[in-house]
């Protein structure tokens, strides 16, 4: 069954990395969706039903964190949120969660460590 | 006096966060990652990066290389050829995301030293000039240079007094 996934990152290179960090780690059945910052992330999540949205945390225009308090506030039922970024502090790390993100992906990433996190969320 | 150096074990997180960029990012595997003394404060290269920041310490990560190695790291993160990089765009936003994991990667350490710091949005420059305001007392300049092959970056940190 297709899941649809939200990347929202300000880098292209990036998303990229992302989607083909999915396929390599053998989840084939993600469909994406791209957007360059928390703003048109927002406008995604208005206009389409996602599986999972992941999320970078430093962006212009809106970050991450905000982003992800927005979707938190905006959906019933949100789909589960993974920021993935470099920064891993606990700090950033436990700010995200109780804004509703619900994991967390650091970069750099492996394939093996894209299937630990995202696989159960995609299974 | 002279602009100071970084603790070790942070010079040794900038050492081994290039490494492991380079390796899963980048797909390349570095001949060397040595810590070297930044005597610079004015940069000319081909390709700048900028990453400011702010917090304990506000100051500057540079990283700096030829446009043709930053052409090709690119072309390897998107898993493409250098020659189908028509555009320096897709080199500049590549170039940016190694400079940001280069230094969400050092502020992870540095904040777990009971540090705060806050980065900007990288900034990619081609072929112009830079000069960072870490030249005076207090301030310090570390930073590492990895090679690979013929080709090299430098990753240095600028501390504002």
């Amino acid at each position: 069954m297709t899941k649809n996934v939200l990347i929202v990152d300000d880098s292209a290179t990036m998303r990229k990395i992302i989607m083909r960090g999915i396929r390599q780690a053998g989840i084939d059945n993600a469909e994406f969706t791209e957007a360059g910052d928390g703003v048109e992330g927002l406008a995604a999540v208005d206009g389409n039903q996602f599986d999972l949205i992941l999320s970078d945390v430093n962006m212009p225009n809106m970050n991450g964190l905000d982003f992800v308090r927005e979707v938190s506030g905006r959906l019933d039922a949100p789909p589960p949120i993974v920021m993935i970024t470099t920064e891993g502090s606990e700090e950033v790390i436990s700010e995200a969660m109780s804004r509703g993100a619900n994991g967390y992906l650091k970069k750099p990433f492996t394939p093996e460590k894209i299937q630990e996190i995202l696989g159960p969320l995609l299974g | 006096m002279a602009a100071q150096t970084l603790a070790p074990h942070l010079v040794e997180t900038l050492r081994g966060s290039a490494r492991e960029i380079l390796e899963t990012m980048v797909s390349l595997t570095p001949t060397s990652v040595d810590a070297r003394e930044e005597t610079a404060a004015t940069f000319h290269d081909e390709v700048i990066g900028l990453l400011g920041f702010t917090g304990t310490r506000s100051g500057t990560f540079v990283v700096r290389t030829s446009l043709r190695f930053a052409k090709q790291m690119a072309a390897n993160m998107l898993m493409a050829q250098p020659e189908e990089l028509e555009d320096f765009e897709e080199v500049s936003d590549a170039f940016g995301e190694l400079v940001n994991m280069l230094g969400g990667n050092f502020k992870n350490d540095w904040v777990a030293g009971g540090n705060q710091m806050d980065l900007s949005i990288p900034t990619v420059i081609r072929e112009g000039q830079v000069t960072v305001s870490s030249a005076c007392a207090r301030g310090i300049r570390s930073g590492v240079r990895v090679v690979v092959g013929e080709d090299r970056f430098d990753v240095g940190l600028h501390f504002e007094a």
